[in-house]
């Protein structure tokens, strides 16, 4: 009985103290989140495109590196870390929803560092359900830190339906 | 007033949480536009009947051989590989093509093509005929008999 008496009294204190606190800071810390506020978008530079291919032919590889390979961009302002992770289609699917054909694909990433466009210095996503933590350059206040994520990959053309397959790659980002 | 308290502090902290992840997503599209495989057959023989010794015979390109030639509407390379003469055992008869001896023909009129080079013509509506004519010649000791050769046309997609 005697602790929950004092208990109540303290903790009812330690709320008032940390709004005495807060409360004065107020209005710097609004104007502070304002300028602060992380922001991360990524948009497409470049499709993922086979090409033309004829039915029958087999397999197709877009190589690592090569000019055809799809390009996110991925620009963060402010943010400390993005977390990112890909949703990769298994099948590239006839564009004529009355036909049922499918183009069996395997599609790989790689992505570079914020600041580093050379492909050759990219990092292979080792599995498509890895999600991917890339720490931003975070100093320069002001300015959009870009990095890049590529695709490649191959399919096998069998004896299908002529006409265009597709097929979507999603690209989820977190950042905080 | 403790109540109050409480559930001030819970919504700050819930505010503050949710700004601390944002999430955003894009998609890229992978694609293949994939056409029918080629296909060619002869379809009728360059035929050209009984030959006089020391005299030539030509073959009008319509009224010669013929290739059909099946796959997706699009335009094609085709080149024919040809002979330079009829064989029969070790007899030779010669044989030649002009600039004019061959015909291509989608359904949109006929076109007329050097067979000795390669040239491009429009599939369509998945349709494509090719014909050749020529000519040949015997000469003055031509040994009589049945003189054969084989033309082969090519195809494939120009996909530049």
């Amino acid at each position: 009985m005697n602790n929950a008496f004092i208990h109540i009294p303290i903790s009812f204190a330690a709320v008032i103290l940390s709004l005495a606190i807060t409360i004065p800071a107020e209005a710097q810390y609004i104007n502070l989140q304002l300028d602060i506020s992380a922001e991360a978008n990524a948009d497409v530079q470049q499709p993922l495109d086979f090409g033309t291919l004829i039915s029958g032919s087999g397999n197709t590889r877009i190589e690592p590196g090569s000019p055809s390979m799809g390009i996110f961009r991925i620009r963060v302002l402010q943010a400390q870390q993005i977390l990112f992770h890909l949703e990769l289609p298994q099948y590239l699917e006839h564009t004529d929803p009355e036909i049922n054909a499918q183009i069996p694909v395997r599609l790989y990433a790689s992505y570079s560092e914020f600041g580093e466009e050379d492909f050759a210095m990219a990092v292979p996503v080792n599995s498509p359900y890895e999600e991917v933590v890339l720490t931003t350059p975070g100093s320069s206040d002001h300015e959009w830190a870009t990095a890049y994520l590529y695709l490649y990959g191959d399919i096998h053309v069998g004896e299908i339906t002529d006409g265009t397959y597709r097929g979507e790659v999603v690209l989820n980002i977190e950042y905080e | 007033m403790k109540t109050t308290i409480i559930t001030l502090t819970t919504a700050l902290l819930l505010l503050t949480g949710s700004a601390l992840f944002a999430q955003e997503s894009g998609d890229i599209t992978a694609s293949a536009n994939v056409l029918e495989s080629i296909t060619v057959a002869g379809e009728e023989n360059l035929n050209f009947g009984d030959v006089e010794i020391g005299n030539s015979v030509s073959v009008a390109p319509l009224e010669g051989g013929q290739f059909s030639i099946a796959g997706s509407d699009r335009n094609v390379s085709l080149v024919f590989t040809l002979p330079g003469s009829l064989e029969n055992g070790t007899e030779t008869l010669d044989i030649s093509f002009s600039t004019t001896d061959a015909i291509w023909n989608n359904g949109n009129g006929n076109e007329t093509v050097d067979p000795n080079d390669s040239f491009n013509a429009d599939i369509d509506g998945g349709n494509l005929d090719v014909f050749i004519g020529g000519q040949v010649t015997a000469a003055t000791d031509q040994e009589p008999g049945e003189y054969e050769g084989t033309i082969t046309l090519t195809a494939e997609y120009d996909l530049d």
